[in-house]
């Protein structure tokens, strides 16, 4: 699954270690989401748009 | 209050599963005690001498030697509940890689014990014995210790696997 955790990510100036705390998760949860290597489940994914104050879709995509 | 609550939560460690390990100089005993160390331990200090109480004294009573039997199962029960609380302690994505590490272990151990027991049927172990004098057929799967020590190995060998899956 696509994503663009990145580039939300570097508008808003954080570290993948920031995002991962803000999200309480491991760093290496970020950079496998990130790398497109792991999909993340339903209420991480719900996390990550609340925190980004997006839509889901705006930020997943198959 | 709340807020308290969520500092405590989000300041929360994480469990990880590079965090546990056989050198004490690397990993700290604390992490291996949340993974349930102390009763895989427990499991080892009962089990063996427990064998070797019984085959010395066949003559204890029976309450004695169902206690000494069933000390290692307990601990190893506990070893269990212990391992299952340090996985949820875990992110999801560490989640998933420790089950399929420990999913990989249980059904390797499957696989080797019916091969071994297919092979043992087939007198591969006792001719091997007689040829090298190395002796297979002593193998002792439904020991407790045994099951821990192999599952560990494989969980190892597993989660060195999985984990670059996912780098």
């Amino acid at each position: 699954m696509k994503n663009k955790l990145r580039e939300l990510r570097a508008v808003k100036g954080w570290s993948q270690s920031d995002l991962a705390d803000k999200l309480g998760v491991s760093r290496q949860t970020i950079n496998a989401i990130e790398t497109e290597k792991y999909d993340p489940s339903l209420p991480l994914a719900f996390k990550v748009a609340r925190l980004f104050k997006a839509r889901i879709e705006d930020i997943f995509n198959d | 209050m709340a807020s308290i609550l969520y500092i405590a939560r989000m300041t929360k460690k994480l469990n990880h599963p590079d965090d546990i390990g056989m050198n004490p100089r690397l990993f700290p005993w604390r992490d291996s005690f949340k993974a349930g160390a102390i009763w895989m331990f427990l499991v080892y200090l009962t089990d063996i001498p427990g064998l070797v109480l019984l085959k010395h004294h066949p003559d204890w009573p029976m309450l004695v030697r169902v206690t000494i039997v069933l000390l290692p199962f307990i601990c190893g029960y506990l070893y269990v509940r212990g391992v299952v609380r340090w996985i949820e302690g875990m992110d999801e994505l560490h989640q998933r890689i420790t089950l399929q590490s420990f999913n990989f272990a249980l059904v390797v151990y499957l696989f080797l014990s019916a091969g071994w027991f297919m092979l043992a049927r087939a007198g591969v172990w006792d001719a091997l014995a007689q040829s090298t004098k190395v002796h297979f057929e002593y193998v002792p799967w439904n020991n407790c210790t045994f099951i821990i020590c192999m599952t560990y190995i494989l969980f190892g060998a597993g989660y060195s696997t999985l984990k670059r899956r996912y780098q």
